[in-house]
């Protein structure tokens, strides 16, 4: 373990009775939690929502984990992937408009032609990465999102960097497969 | 992809590139932020208890009791003074009817 991962259990063991030590992981957390829902859900509000349950839930849990070698981080992300499943479930039972308005930082872009050509590409893809199975969508997010190693990814999602590797050449099948799917539809 | 003019093939790089572009990190509101952490700190904190808090309040306690009861003996004492004069002026017009 890394001093700042001692750092992080010693923080999570006083998070139980200390609500400073609790507001310091939250600090160190949110915004990646944050991420990883926004990019699950496509949605600012649902984001904030789920983010805030995230938390809410680790507040009255934190007592019950337990340090297993597995970073504090792993558990939050657990957390945040049973409730994004949930949310897709009750989605699901509930006729929704899909909202794939998600536009990348294409301001770098002046021309218009170029500009259209972007956002449309963009459209494309975040589509196709929504319809990836859930473990694969956790993948892409923490490599490319959150720029994690395979190891870390490894932690986080249970398996080994080998096993990170393997599920990684997949998903880029998968996901050339479901862009040629969306791009034939259209 | 469609919309990509020169309609390059979709080798592994190129979707890594497009996932590098697209895929980038979003930062929540900062008043979403310190909201949620107030709900979940501050609030909820234990600080409202914490050993500063107790001393502030006993002191706040004995402070008012103190000024409480100085008031009261400066009431007592003026009802004394006042019955003390009284008594006097009574005794006075006794002697003098006498």
């Amino acid at each position: 373990m890394t001093p700042l991962e001692v750092d992080e259990m010693e923080l999570v063991r006083r998070a139980a009775s200390d609500s400073e030590a609790f507001g310091e992981l939250y600090n160190r957390h949110v915004t990646r939690i944050y991420n990883y829902i926004y990019y699950r859900t496509g949605d600012y509000q649902d984001a904030e929502d789920l983010t805030a349950r995230v938390f809410q839930r680790a507040l009255r849990h934190v007592v019950n984990f337990q340090d297993q070698g597995v970073p504090f981080s792993a558990w939050l992300y657990r957390i945040a992937h049973n409730l994004v499943a949930n949310w897709h479930r009750d989605r699901s039972r509930r006729p929704v408009v899909p909202l794939e308005d998600h536009v990348a930082d294409t301001r770098a872009i002046t021309h218009p032609e170029a500009l259209a050509i972007a956002e449309e590409q963009n459209r494309t893809l975040l589509q196709a990465v929504r319809r990836l199975p859930p473990d694969r969508q956790q993948l892409l997010i923490l490599k490319f999102v959150e720029r994690l190693s395979n190891a870390e990814i490894g932690q986080i999602m249970g398996r080994t960097e080998g096993a990170i590797k393997s599920l990684y050449h997949r998903t880029l099948n998968s996901l050339r497969d479901q862009i040629k799917i969306i791009e034939d539809g259209a | 992809m469609r919309a990509s003019a020169n309609r390059q093939r979709l080798n592994r790089k190129r979707i890594e590139q497009l996932l590098e572009e697209s895929l980038i990190p979003v930062e929540p509101s900062q008043s979403f932020v310190s909201d949620l952490r107030a709900r979940l700190v501050t609030v909820k904190g234990d600080q409202l208890l914490s050993p500063w808090m107790i001393v502030l309040i006993l002191a706040s306690i004995v402070i008012f009791i103190a000024s409480a009861l100085g008031i009261a003996l400066r009431v007592l004492l003026a009802l004394l003074g006042l019955v003390g004069i009284m008594e006097r002026q009574r005794r006075g017009s006794k002697a003098l009817s006498a």
